[in-house]
């Protein structure tokens, strides 16, 4: 269960949406995403939401098993969601197009993520006080 | 409202990136948000008129682009730079545009909440 929380920062504080358009083992965009990620959490700004639209939404692969040697590109996510509360949201069209998720495929996504339209990215570039984009 | 906008620097074809791209940019239109458009480099390659990009793209792109003023969006504004380096003028182009001069770029994004590259 994710942990309840305020979605309103405190004074001082900004609320951060990430948008990640790259694919977790193409370049470093991702990389950077996630660090980013957990430096916002870190020094205390409300993540709001890390939205993945196209070839982002093959972080939402539950059924990717890398070596336990190589970093968890994935599950990762799915353990920032667990301790963060972030919202984990796909895109479903571009999902569908890349075979990511098809109507009733939920099962096949990594814990933590859940399909959702552009619409909810667009509330999201409206609602919050920063937007950055990777890859 | 929000004031984004989209900065096109990759050419047409060659995959979903024009049409993904155009997704959003629509997306944020129908919320009420002011969307613009801004092609550089590259981009200013999606109003080359006559393109054959039937089997080369994953949708119609120039298509998108005329029917931008459906969704109230205005004329994207074009880099004069770049239609420079690549021997076009606006005459060239297959909607009216905006052209604008790079050195004039900062001061245009500081009018944008939101900068989204393509």
């Amino acid at each position: 269960m994710n942990k309840l929380k305020t979605n309103t920062p405190p004074d001082g504080f900004l609320k951060y949406t990430l948008q990640v358009n790259a694919s977790p083992y193409q370049g470093e965009s991702a990389d950077l995403a996630f660090g980013f990620a957990n430096a916002v959490v870190a020094k205390g700004h409300v993540l709001h939401r890390v939205f993945f639209y196209r070839d982002g939404v093959y972080h939402a692969l539950g059924e990717l098993l890398p070596s336990e040697e190589e970093v968890a590109k994935i599950s990762r996510w799915s353990k920032l969601a667990e301790t963060s509360g972030v919202d984990l949201g796909i895109c479903s069209a571009a999902a569908q197009r890349r075979g990511v998720w098809a109507p009733g495929g939920e099962s096949r996504l990594a814990q933590g993520f859940r399909v959702a339209g552009l619409a909810l990215l667009a509330e999201s570039i409206i609602e919050t006080d920063r937007l950055l984009v990777f890859g | 409202m929000m004031r984004c906008l989209f900065v096109f620097r990759y050419g047409p074809v060659g995959g979903s990136r024009a049409q993904e791209t155009f997704d959003l940019m629509l997306t944020l239109a129908a919320f009420d948000q002011k969307v613009e458009s801004l092609l550089l480099d590259d981009g200013v390659l999606h109003l080359l008129p006559g393109q054959q990009v039937q089997d080369l793209a994953w949708c119609h792109v120039p298509a998108l682009w005329q029917e931008l003023e459906l969704y109230g969006i205005e004329p994207p504004l074009v880099e004069h730079e770049s239609l420079l380096e690549r021997g076009l003028d606006r005459s060239s182009l297959l909607i009216p545009v905006r052209v604008v001069q790079r050195d004039t770029l900062p001061e245009l994004f500081e009018n944008f909440d939101r900068l989204m590259g393509d």
